[in-house]
């Protein structure tokens, strides 16, 4: 049984692996362990379970390369998200930008690239939540990553404003990858809201984004992360995001997927001490021939803790959805309350949702439960309006908002909500 | 005094109740498998030379496969060389009458509690008792061949309607399916053969009761159930089997096909040796069952009720073919001790309007694992399919595990899917309310687990609803603590 696909990323993984020898700086050994791990497991198939609604030959098959090109405000104007009042920092094809970016001047508050993060910070958190030999997509990250955010924020500090970090594909006539890379360390009771947002410029070649992202709570933090895929029909998208909880603290995550080729985000969060709370949020918006793949995996590793998962897809066109929930309760993990619920609506015939909500549970006085819909919009309803004049089309815009607003509702940062609403209004006017 | 922890730990250790092993001299092949071994057993039982084909082709093509590994259970893997694969009593020729069976086997049914001359006489379910893979005898054939319905053992249909054999088997299941039933259908024993004519409906409930006894025997049933346009019929199914220390390999494959406006009932309870309470022993079962909706307005509807065997894979699975065909799937799967389960079902559906509805109860205890796998797809043409499922899961104690794997592909935007699935520990209140109107323990558990499972227990018949209920009070006492 075949299980890996031959890939290009091998030689180059491999060449890099021959320079990093020999050194004895901690990156360089985390990067070679990376590699090594890379080549010892390669590219999955469908044929591991774990893969098995996403294929991705057509990013381990193509030739990538590194792009250093530079892009101007003017560029980036269109990918701005209105009325949003953030700090900026932005990477183009992986790289830091900083005349695209604003400084966070908050005492208490350090947003760097890696290159410029506290050393020892970076040393002691790098890899920790998210080790190479996690997946073939996490080691390919870390062996190729060059740049990427570090935030850290203090004990009892709260960020003044949202961080929105932008992650910019630059095509040009070849295709691009990127690695990026995101570390937050928040400090026992830190307050943080975070925007990664993944946006494309330029031409159509085939791209790649690997981002990896690790979060790691201290006791009653809090942080609020986004991740918004708005990048071309060209872009394929493998994301990993890790999080780490200890007590009393609170994660949420959002994710919007508006854009890109082939997407798949991987979310793993793992509640590591008493009272903490988890929440995913999940929007999907498909169309063309998009593949969405979302995976997430909740570890109650200990008792009393809480989490909530609630992930919709709106898929149009050819458009393939994918759900693979697994809630995981740990011997011992008593009192757990965990909800998931995936629903999925179906606007056009040759759209397809595949869903997998998982429970894996060995303790007994916990509380868990999931759910999982699939259909296309309530013909009832749909007459209803009709029958008080509203059109056809806007029936239909209603009903579809009706189906978002479960999950958007739940977003706590308006302007995002806005940016989904507004994404699913061009959808279905496109119609 | 002692608690009704104790009370309860000590009715968990019940020794398993039809452990014992009946002592008949068994006409074994020597153990391992290679194609003299697959001749042999054709040649036993006198088959013709298509079906040794078949068998062939499916062994050459078992060799070619690798042992399924996805499934959550962990097991030591059964040494297919060690195993004897054809067991059959000693035969007694011409046997006319139920007087002319080995008491010592006529025994055992009794000692099951299944005597086939009580069954006769007082409940009028025709009974195919199939012993160590050889049918010994046959009931109530006579008034069922009157309405021309078939009910007879495997070899027996090989024998007398080869055509009918020939023209469904493999049909639904075929060898290359996967493992388990690429060995099943090189080296299948005996089993039951089914056959229901156009318009008839099958006035009595068929049954069949499988027992494994010769030690280090694999069982290879094979079961065909064919319901011609507008056929009725429910089918029974049963199982215990004898105490033995080495774990047993059990790899069925039945196989229904429903045409036009047919109905297929098929109800199972399935009470296999599950190992001692440190795993030690228990029957190890790897079964593919399915069914095939072949037309229009016709249903299958299984019903299992899982208590016993060390290790369950089994997938009872119906293809949605036909127009406005219905699937049905009734589960209640009980674990303990350290007992792995790994079931649930697949509806596939492919036909218009087809409808499947799923319940799965799944009750674990000890140190036991069990896991709901199900997949429900929906194809593309599969216009206004609709599916509900409902899989909960409950936990009594702290060291077992409680899993959902439910698999959802939807490609058809007019289908209505629905999944739930919930877990939890079983009421503290509802106990502590049962208690205090002077309930035991054990009877207030037994009484609440029963509650969750009724659901799947009204759906079985009569006779087995009984059985089923006393079973899951045997197999889950001594759970709560």
């Amino acid at each position: 049984m075949t299980t890996t696909i031959d890939s290009p990323f091998h030689a180059r993984v491999a060449g890099l692996a021959e320079q990093l020898r020999g050194s004895d700086d901690w990156r360089a050994a985390l990067r070679l362990r990376a590699a090594e791990a890379f080549e010892k497991t390669a590219f999955p198939t469908t044929k591991l379970e774990d893969w098995k609604y996403t294929n991705v030959s057509s990013i381990a098959k193509a030739t990538f390369e590194a792009d250093d090109r530079a892009i101007d405000d003017e560029a980036l104007e269109p990918t701005a998200i209105p009325d949003l009042d953030a700090h900026r920092i932005v990477f183009v094809n992986g790289t830091y930008a900083p005349e695209l970016s604003t400084s966070v001047g908050q005492a208490g508050i350090t947003v760097a690239s890696l290159a410029g993060a506290v050393e020892a910070d970076l040393q002691s958190n790098l890899g920790t939540q998210a080790p190479p030999e996690q997946t073939p997509f996490v080691a390919l990250n870390t062996a190729l990553m060059n740049d990427g955010v570090a935030v850290h924020v203090a004990k009892d500090t709260k960020l003044d404003k949202p961080l929105h970090v932008v992650f910019v594909s630059a095509v040009g006539s070849t295709g691009v990858d990127s690695h990026p890379r995101a570390l937050y360390v928040l400090d026992a009771g830190a307050n943080a809201t975070v925007i990664e947002d993944y946006v494309s410029v330029g031409g159509t070649a085939p791209s790649f984004t690997n981002p990896v992202s690790e979060a790691i709570l201290a006791d009653n933090a809090f942080l609020d992360h986004y991740r918004l895929l708005r990048e071309g029909a060209n872009v394929s998208h493998v994301s990993y995001l890790q999080g780490h909880l200890a007590r009393g603290s609170n994660f949420t995550t959002n994710v919007l997927c508006a854009g890109g080729a082939l997407v798949r985000n991987n979310v793993e969060v793992v509640l590591d001490d008493e009272s903490c709370e988890c929440t995913l949020n999940g929007l999907t918006i498909g169309h063309g021939t998009q593949h969405v793949d979302n995976q997430t995996r909740i570890v109650h590793a200990k008792p009393h803790c809480e989490s909530y998962e609630r992930y919709r897809a709106i898929l149009d066109d050819e458009s393939e959805g994918v759900f693979n929930g697994k809630i995981y309760v740990a011997k011992d993990a008593q009192k757990t309350d965990a909800e998931q619920a995936n629903d999925a609506l179906l606007l056009s015939r040759k759209a397809t949702m595949n869903s997998k909500p998982e429970l894996e549970i060995y303790a007994d006085d916990v509380k868990c439960t999931h759910g999982a819909t699939v259909g296309d919009l309530d013909e009832s309803s749909r007459f209803y309006m009709r029958a008080r004049g509203i059109d056809r089309q806007e029936a239909d815009v209603m009903l579809t908002m009706a189906f978002a607003g479960e999950v958007l509702e739940h977003f706590a940062c308006e302007p995002i909500r806005e940016l989904a609403a507004a994404a699913i209004r061009t959808r279905l006017s496109d119609r | 005094m002692p608690t009704d922890t104790d009370t309860l730990h000590q009715l968990a250790k019940q020794e398993y109740k039809y452990g014992f092993v009946t002592d008949i001299e068994a006409d074994n092949l020597p153990p391992g498998l290679n194609e003299d071994i697959v001749r042999a057993i054709s040649a036993k039982k006198g088959e013709p030379e298509w079906l040794l084909e078949y068998r062939l082709k499916a062994y050459r093509h078992w060799r070619t496969m690798t042992e399924p590994e996805w499934a959550k259970v962990d097991y030591e893997k059964p040494k297919f060389d060690e195993i004897i694969y054809y067991s059959a009593p000693k035969e007694k020729p011409k046997l006319e009458s139920l007087d002319e069976v080995d008491p010592e086997l006529l025994e055992t049914f009794n000692k099951l509690g299944i005597s086939l001359d009580e069954q006769k006489r007082l409940t009028g379910v025709a009974v195919d008792a199939v012993f160590d893979s050889v049918s010994v005898a046959t009931t109530f054939k006579d008034k069922l061949l009157e309405l021309g319905v078939i009910f007879c053992s495997f070899s027996e249909a090989v024998k007398d309607h080869p055509e009918l054999v020939k023209k469904w088997l493999g049909s639904v299941v075929p060898y290359t399916d996967n493992f388990y039933a690429a060995l099943n259908s090189a080296v299948f024993s005996d089993g039951s053969f089914c056959y229901i004519p156009k318009g008839v409906r099958c006035p009595m409930e068929l049954s069949t009761y499988f027992r494994i006894n010769s030690a280090g025997t694999g069982q290879f049933e094979r079961t065909l159930i064919v319901a011609e346009d507008g056929a009725y019929v429910s089918y029974l199914e049963g199982c215990t089997a004898p105490q033995r220390d080495e774990n047993q390999l059990h790899a069925a494959v039945v196989e229904i096909v429903a045409l036009d406006d047919a109905q297929v009932k098929y109800s199972t309870v399935q009470n296999w040796y599950p190992g001692d309470k440190d795993g030690k022993g228990g029957i190890y079962n790897f079964v593919t069952k399915r069914g095939a909706c072949r037309g229009k307005n016709s249903k299958i509807s299984w019903t299992q009720v899982e208590t016993g065997s060390a290790i369950t894979w089994k997938y009872p699975s119906v293809i949605l073919q036909g127009d406005n065909s219905v699937g049905e799937f009734y589960s209640v799967a009980m674990t303990n001790n350290r007992q792995q389960a790994d079931t649930g079902t697949k509806m596939i559906h492919i036909g218009k309007n087809t409808r499947s509805t799923i319940v799965s109860k799944g009750i674990s205890a000890g140190f036991s694992d069990n896991s709901y796998r199900g997949l429900v797809k929906i194809m593309p043409g599969a216009e206004n399919a609709r599916n509900f499922s409902q899989c909960d899961s409950m936990l009594l104690g702290d060291k077992c595990g409680a899993h959902t794997f439910p698999y959802i592909e939807v490609k058809n935007p007019t289908a209505k899917m629905e999944h739930e699935a919930t877990t939890s520990k079983i009421g503290e209140d509802q106990i502590f309310y049962l208690r205090q109107r002077g309930l035991e323990m054990e009877d207030a558990v037994s009484m609440i687990v029963n509650g969750f499972c009724k659901e799947v227990f009204r759906e079985l018949p009569m006779e087995f609803a009984v059985e089923a209920q006393k079973l899951l009070s045997i197999s889950l006492e001594g759970s709560v603590g």
